[in-house]
């Protein structure tokens, strides 16, 4: 048999044998379980077979975590039952996607391996406890099936019921002290059936209120809540609790009274004074709060109110609070180191330095007699309301850009060693605070106006200068200074800034001669208003008869200038137009066709 | 014959008891099994199970001794026959244990495959072994002998067939596969009837001059002229069982492999049999 047709009969059985099974799963000995089916695939036998071990229960429990602990700790059916022993044992695979790896009958089972069944439970059906498809997992307390109707505070079930007769209580088992209502002072020895009645009524009890046992006494007069005044051990013993006292409350100072104080005809009898507050004190406050006292003082707390107290009462003061005088901590207005009758009825509030200190230093005390308000609002000391209207009523109104310009910039700091802003500038003069360009080119007239002779604080760029020695036309009006007036090396070495006196006025001292000299260097010697204005440097009319002495006439009239006058290149690299042709006779340009003459 | 006759009662007893053996195992589907008191004795990985397989496969691996025979054929190792015997009686009784030792379940690919390779091994081998029984022993000496009896008495007639039958020999095809070997089928079948025809159609040309004695011969005309074809018949029938070996080796070789597979995987997976670590 030649091995070509050995292959081709390999490949063929193979082809038939095994066309619809993955090569994965070649050397399984069967499809695994349902539940398994994640581990199919040759390269998975690991997961549950150990080299030369077979089957290992360590490889179970790798995955079955729960049954691993189980086993581990002795638990349930596995730890109890099976501990040691192979899981393959009970729970053989590779026989079938769809076989039971657990094959468990629950008719034979013994369930006392697990969990004896008694009373009820031996009469109930698996399926009552056992609701999810495993049979595992199920707990043996009581509250793993049933619902715990009190919710966990009397501890394990079995204590009280009986798990063949739910509703018969051993009451006497049950330890009150876990139920809402504990058992203290008398109630401790009060039969079961004082409260609970007989037939016994266990759940549904009202608990909240003495009243649900104990029949009122004082006819409803007082609060339902009889421990504000009384105590489980006995009734007649009284202890109010603060707050209780019906009508004025007992906080503060009052507790320390006695009843017979304000009580003159008897405990349960009005006082003669009545219940107001100007009953017994007298009125210590000078605004108009009303004799309401405790609707600012309800606590029985004269001193330290809380803030909200304190600012809902101050509208009524001579010295309502705003901006942020609202958040100020009330101490800092009310020293708690003064006095009280400093700290409030004395306290000074008609000026501002009255609390606060001027940081100014008196710099104002002329301006509104240094009250604080011209400037500032109680909205903060920043940003003051000085702006460039109130500056207009100082000595120097800001105009142009010295509007836009920031306050530190003139007002600095002049004293050493303070933080203090300087507000008075006594020198106003614009050297204090520009810096001249022009040196002492005009010492005089600067001396004479200032700078304000040629600039203002409109635009340093635009003087007020007539230029009348070299009017300015064309494009010369409109183009900047500097253009012109620009330094020179040494007026950069003096640096005194541009020249603005004996400047050149030439059109070469400003100007680059685009002809390359050639108005300049031959002749005739031509300047450049010649041809050229101050309007436009382009010619928009060119008399060439009168200014080149070569009329054009006839076809040289259509002629464009370029088709005589042609771009060259000069010894230097550079380009430019020669205008200056040299020649005026036609054969300098055009060829002769007559062969000779003139 | 006899050898075979005790071949098919050896395992139609073996078979017999294991089946009753194990029957009620048997006869129940995958999950009833995990119930049966049997299922630790004769599951495939379980000792009687388990042992089932291991014995079967040590008698289809001395099956294999029959190649090495063979090789040595000059060895004195005992009849080629015998060895022959041995060879089918190994694999047969070998086949019928791994059958039980998969207790008639085939879940997975590779024991459907070895299965299936198995069930083609043995019946390659058990129609190989028929078409070896098949193949005529071709007695030259005879036609010789009767060539020169023609010869004597026929005025050359035996020289004249040797002649024409030595100008027809058998063809053998030049690659002895399976496929050429179906392929030259139709030529065999015409070469034997032609030499057949050479042998009659010349003594019916001696008849004519020789007639008496010619006719005195004319059973031994009737002899040669079926040995002249079974010449023929011999060469194809042996090159047909060369074939038909190969594919008997092929599925041999294919059994081998898949069932070395099968061993090395169970072993290193643990399922070692009365060996395994507990």
């Amino acid at each position: 048999m030649s091995a070509r047709y050995a292959i081709v009969l390999m490949a063929a059985l193979w082809a038939l044998l095994v066309p619809s099974v993955a090569l994965g799963q070649l050397l399984s000995p069967g499809p695994l379980a349902a539940g398994h089916a994640d581990l199919e695939g040759d390269d998975k036998c690991g997961r549950c077979h150990s080299t030369g071990k077979g089957v290992v229960s360590s490889l179970c429990t790798n995955c079955h975590v729960n049954i691993g602990a189980a086993v581990a700790s002795g638990a349930g059916l596995h730890g109890r039952s099976f501990r040691g022993q192979s899981c393959a044992k009970c729970h053989s695979d590779h026989r079938g996607r769809g076989a039971a790896l657990v094959r468990f009958d629950p008719k034979s089972f013994d369930h006392g391996q697990v969990w004896k069944l008694g009373g009820d439970h031996a009469q109930a059906k698996c399926g009552a406890c056992h609701k999810s498809r495993s049979w595992l997992g199920l707990g043996t307390a009581c509250t793993s099936c049933h619902k715990d109707p009190h919710t966990g505070r009397f501890g394990a079930c079995l204590n009280c019921h009986d798990e063949s007769d739910w509703a018969k209580v051993k009451i006497e088992k049950f330890d009150h002290s876990l139920a809402r209502f504990q058992l203290k002072g008398a109630h401790s020895q009060v039969a079961c059936e004082n409260c609970h009645g007989t037939p016994p009524r266990w759940r549904g009890l009202d608990s909240g209120g003495c009243a649900s046992c104990h029949h009122d006494p004082h006819g409803g007069r007082f609060s339902k809540t009889c421990t504000n005044c009384h105590v489980e051990t006995s009734f007649k013993t009284i202890q109010m609790k603060a707050g209780a006292h019906p009508g004025l409350s007992l906080a503060g100072g009052h507790v320390r009274l006695a009843c017979g104080r304000c009580h003159d005809k008897g405990i349960y009898a009005r006082p003669t004074k009545g219940s107001r507050c100007s009953g017994c004190h007298q009125p210590v406050h000078e605004a108009p709060f009303g004799n309401r006292c405790d609707s600012c003082h309800a606590s029985i707390k004269w001193l330290g109110l809380p803030p909200k107290v304190g600012l809902a009462a101050h509208e009524k003061t001579p010295f309502p609070l705003h901006g942020r005088h609202v958040q100020t901590a009330c101490q800092k207005c009310h020293d708690p180191a003064k006095p009280a009758q400093k700290r409030f009825r004395e306290l000074a509030f008609d000026r501002c330095k009255s609390c606060h200190s001027d940081p100014h230093a008196g710099e104002f005390q002329k301006r509104s007699g240094g009250e604080c308000k011209s400037c500032h609002t109680d909205e903060g000391f920043k940003p003051a309301l000085f702006g460039p209207d109130l500056h207009a009523s100082t000595p120097f109104p800001l105009v142009g850009h010295h509007v836009a310009t920031p306050c530190g910039k003139c007002h600095q700091n002049h004293t050493p060693g303070k933080r203090r802003t300087a507000w008075n500038v006594a020198e106003r003069a614009c050297v204090k605070c520009h810096q001249s360009p022009h040196g002492d080119q005009f010492a005089a007239e600067v001396q004479k106006h200032g700078c304000g002779g040629c600039h203002s604080p409109i635009g340093w760029d635009t003087p007020n200068i007539a230029h009348e020695r070299w009017p300015l036309t064309g494009a010369h009006a409109s183009a900047p200074c500097a253009r012109c007036h620009r330094p020179t090396e040494a007026d950069r070495k003096s640096g005194k800034g541009a020249s603005y006196q004996n400047t050149p006025r030439d059109c070469e001292s400003c100007h680059a001669d685009v002809h390359r000299g050639q108005f300049r260097l031959t002749k005739p010697v031509k300047s450049c208003n010649a041809c050229h204005s101050t309007h436009r440097f382009v010619l928009s009319q060119f008399d060439h008869g009168k200014l080149a002495g070569y009329p054009l006439d006839g076809a040289h009239r259509r002629l464009s200038c370029g088709q005589c006058h042609r771009l060259e290149k000069l010894g230097d690299g550079g380009r430019t137009t020669r205008w200056r042709l040299g020649y005026r006779k036609c054969r300098d340009c055009h060829a002769d066709p007559h062969g000779g003459g003139q | 014959m006899l050898w075979a006759v005790v071949l098919v009662i050896l395992l139609l007893c073996a078979s017999a008891y294991l089946m009753w053996r194990g029957y009620a195992f048997y006869a129940l589907d995958l999950e009833a099994r995990l119930d049966h008191a049997d299922h630790d004795l004769l599951s495939p990985g379980k000792p009687i199970g388990h042992g089932y397989g291991v014995v079967g496969t040590v008698l289809m691996l001395t099956n294999l001794l029959y190649l090495l025979r063979r090789r040595l054929a000059r060895a004195r190792l005992g009849s080629l026959r015998a060895w022959l015997n041995l060879h089918v009686t190994t694999g047969l009784i070998g086949g019928v244990l791994v059958v039980f030792h998969s207790a008639f379940q085939l879940r997975s690919p590779i024991a459907t495959t070895t299965m299936v390779a198995l069930f083609l091994v043995l019946l390659t081998g058990v129609f190989g072994r028929y078409l070896y029984t098949l193949t005529p022993w071709v007695d030259r000496a005879r036609l010789d002998k009767h060539l020169r009896d023609f010869d004597s008495v026929g005025n050359g007639m035996g020289k004249v067939i040797r002649e024409r039958l030595d100008a027809l020999p058998p063809s053998r095809p030049r690659r002895p596969s399976l496929l050429s070997v179906l392929l030259t089928t139709p030529t065999w079948i015409r070469q034997a009837n032609q030499r057949r025809q050479i042998v009659l159609e010349t003594a019916a040309e001696h008849e004519l001059a020789h007639l008496t004695e010619v006719r005195l011969l004319g059973a031994k005309v009737g002899e040669c002229a079926e040995i002249a074809a079974s010449e023929v018949r011999a060469v194809a029938l042996d090159a047909f069982v060369r074939s038909w070996r190969g594919l008997h080796r092929f599925f041999a070789l294919l059994l081998v492999v898949l069932v070395l597979v099968h061993i090395v995987v169970a072993w290193y997976l643990g399922y070692r049999w009365i060996f395994s670590v507990e």
